[in-house]
Formats: C-alpha cells, sequence, structure tokens
C-alpha cells in the first residue's frame, strides 16, 4: 500500500464515528495536546481536546508546536492496521521493539494516556474490517 | 430456587514463613490427583489460573493450586512493608515458591509458571530439579530483550494501573476473546503501587540466567517450554535459543496467543497444554 493511501486511511479513521465513541473520549478525558503521527515521510498533525480530536491532517504547519509524534514506516503501519496483525507487529511496542517505530517528545504524556493513544491509532484497523 | 452455581474452585488463606516472616498467603485450588502449582506473571494475580481450575478434563487427574504470592492479588505485603520497597530476587523467588510447596505438604508437584514464572522454573529446574516432577514453563526464556523502560510502571504522574496495563495490552494476541483479554488486563490495572515494577527487578535486573543452566537434568524431570507467537516480549525464539542450550527441553510454540495463554485465550492454550499434562500423568 502507497504512503498517500496509508495517510487517507489514517485522517478517515480519526474523523470517523469510532474516534468520537463515547468509551473511546472517556479513556482520553485528560489528554489535550497537539501531536504528529508519521506514515512514512508523511507528517500528520493531529489536533485532541479533551479526548476529543478536533483536526486531522496530512499536513505540519511551519513551526506549529507539538508535544508528541509518533514516526512509523510504511510497513509498520501497513502490519498494524491488517485486520488480524501478524505477530511481533501487532502493537506498538512490538514495532518499537523492532525498530519500525519511533516515538519522540513528552514520554510522561505519551505513558499517562498509552491506552487511549494505542486505541486511536488502532482505529484504522477497524475501517479495514 | 435456582442451585447454587458455585465454580469449583476453592480458596483459602495459608500462614508461610517467608524469608524470615510468616505470610498470609491466598491459595485456590481445585481437583484432585498429581498437584500442579500454578505462578502468576509479574504484575498480576492466581486469578489467571482460574480457567484451569474449573476443567474437568484437568481437575479429575490433578489438584491444581495457583498462590497470590505475598504483595498479589489477595495476600498481602509481609508486615513492615511501609519500610523499605518491593524488589523481587531470584533467591526470594525460589524461597516463595518451595515455602509455599513445604507449606502445603505437596509431594513432588509439577510447577507451572508464566513470564516471571516461566524463568524461576527455569531457575528451579536447574537448582531443585528432583524436587519436581515435571516443570512447565510458559513464556520462558533465560533472558529477553527489554522493550520499555520500567520507571515509568511507579510515579506520581502517571495512574499505575492504568500504564500497566496499557503496557501489556499488546502482548494479548488479537485472536483472544474481549472477555478474557480485559479480565486479563484488569489484573494489572489493580495491581498495588511500584509492584509490578519489583516483580520486574527479578525479570531486568536479577535473573539474568544465559550460562547459568548447565545442571538441568530432564531425564528427572522433564521441562516443557511453551511460549505464544504473538509473545513479542518473550518470544518463541527466546524459548528455542533457552532450550537449545538443555538437553531434553521441549518447545512447544502456541498459535494465537500471547503473552497470558492461561487467561488471555483459555481454549487455546489447553490445546497444547493437555498433551503435556497426558505425558506428565502418564508417567506417574
Amino acid at each position: 500500500m502507497e504512503e498517500s493511501a496509508l495517510s487517507e486511511r489514517f485522517v478517515s479513521a480519526m474523523h470517523s464515528p469510532a474516534a468520537r465513541a463515547q468509551a473511546l473520549v472517556q479513556r482520553g478525558r485528560t489528554f489535550s495536546a497537539d501531536w504528529i503521527v508519521r506514515i512514512g515521510m508523511r507528517p500528520h498533525l493531529v489536533r485532541t481536546r479533551e479526548g476529543h480530536i478536533i483536526d486531522c491532517a496530512p499536513y505540519l504547519p511551519l513551526l506549529h508546536p507539538t508535544r508528541l509524534s509518533i514516526s512509523g514506516t510504511m510497513a509498520a503501519w501497513h502490519a498494524l492496521w491488517e485486520p488480524v496483525p501478524r505477530p511481533g507487529w501487532h502493537d506498538i511496542f512490538a514495532l518499537t521493539k523492532r525498530g519500525e517505530l519511533q516515538v519522540e517528545g513528552d514520554m510522561q504524556l505519551f505513558h499517562a494516556h498509552l491506552q487511549y493513544l494505542k486505541d486511536l491509532l488502532n482505529l484504522p484497523r477497524k475501517e479495514s474490517r | 430456587m435456582a442451585p447454587i452455581d458455585f465454580e469449583p474452585i476453592v480458596g483459602r488463606y495459608l500462614q508461610v514463613p517467608i524469608d524470615r516472616q510468616m505470610c498470609r498467603v491466598y491459595v485456590e485450588q481445585a481437583g484432585t490427583g498429581i498437584p500442579v502449582l500454578c505462578l502468576h506473571t509479574a504484575g498480576a494475580d492466581a486469578r489467571q489460573y482460574r480457567h484451569l481450575m474449573c476443567d474437568s478434563e484437568i481437575t479429575e487427574r490433578f489438584r491444581v493450586i495457583a498462590f497470590d504470592m505475598p504483595w498479589h492479588g489477595k495476600s498481602y505485603p509481609p508486615p513492615g512493608w511501609q519500610v523499605g520497597g518491593y524488589e523481587l530476587t531470584t533467591r526470594l523467588y525460589v524461597e516463595i515458591v518451595r515455602a509455599v510447596v513445604a507449606a502445603l505438604g505437596l509431594d513432588r508437584p509439577v510447577v507451572i509458571g508464566c513470564s516471571i514464572g516461566g524463568r524461576i522454573v527455569l531457575q528451579l529446574a536447574n537448582d531443585h530439579g528432583a524436587e519436581f516432577r515435571a516443570l512447565i514453563g510458559v513464556e520462558a526464556a533465560d533472558y529477553q530483550a527489554p522493550w520499555y523502560d520500567t520507571s515509568w510502571l511507579y510515579r506520581g504522574d502517571v495512574h499505575g494501573g492504568e500504564v500497566c496495563a496499557a503496557l501489556v495490552s499488546g502482548l494479548v494476541a488479537p485472536q483472544s476473546p474481549a472477555q478474557y483479554r480485559d479480565e486479563t488486563l484488569w489484573q494489572y490495572m489493580q495491581g498495588g503501587p511500584g509492584v509490578f515494577r519489583g516483580d520486574l527487578h527479578f525479570y531486568r535486573v536479577d535473573g539474568d540466567l544465559r550460562g547459568k543452566l548447565g545442571n538441568i537434568d530432564t531425564a528427572t524431570t522433564p521441562l516443557y517450554l511453551l511460549t505464544g507467537e504473538y509473545d513479542f516480549s518473550c518470544t518463541p525464539e527466546d524459548t528455542r535459543r533457552t532450550a537449545a542450550g538443555i538437553p531434553g527441553a521441549e518447545v512447544v510454540e502456541m498459535k494465537e496467543v500471547g503473552h497470558f495463554p492461561m487467561s488471555e485465550n483459555p481454549a487455546q492454550f489447553r490445546r497444547y497444554l493437555l498433551p503435556v499434562l497426558d505425558r506428565i500423568h502418564a508417567r506417574g
């Protein structure tokens, strides 16, 4: 799958009803930040306020402040979003362990909202089902 | 009135001397026959084995026993726990297992342990193998590469229960039923502050067994190592590498399970465990 297709899939998932599901919003109720998701070379700015995605777009405005960046190779995101991801490619920590994904920025913010972020980043998998 | 629907599991509190202190340890058991002592994973408790204790195909031949280690589940920390922190060591872990075996008067039990329980099974096989009828290491290896910073498990500005569960959630296979995945993670959410991290002291700092397992005699005590394909913490390759240095150790890679086979997908786990238990039973 090409970078543009993965990008479209991610942006679509962030704007989907699943991203507004009550349980997910509740899980992210204390998470407010602008953060980056990189798919291959393509950055995406995700703007989140109290568990609500208020915007997600495949660009990064010049000098825009962000607190967190999660960058994966195309292979990483493609594998993570398979309907049933294969062993060793099925979780962001499995991907960081194999060097296919990096997390940078505010590690307290990341760990304090870890399940919320994992659930968000897994949403494109639901879209593929 | 409908009949009372009790499960066959019976839980009691056991007084056990550990590390020169009397500890109150919660023990559950079901079944009759060859004793099988079950060791839970780091940061969790004996509820992980509830499915084994409710499986009549197992309990009609085996007495399945699981206990909460001190600091875990319904076992309190030892008296005076407020002074000093909790760090599990290899020495203490071996002592806990042998003390519970002695307190229960078990005759050469089978021990099955998962994760840190799998690691200590290797240590038991090496140092005290003759005391056991057979040993089963689930998600067991002599060493595995770290994949996160354990300091995040015990801080004032990150909820310990939530981060522990979120970290290990990726170790559950995607095929595992949602109910059992959630039960498995709930235990991590319920752990006491710093306890998961304290267990991992054994795993990360004190329990590197590479090159230290040359005394294992699988002819006397068979050693079975079962590892789930979705476990990226203790990978099947970690287990195979470990077994390669232990003559007679048997390795089975389990499909469609992760790091918590007995609790995350009990139906899938029993497909792999029952043949092992059959062989142990046949040996008598």
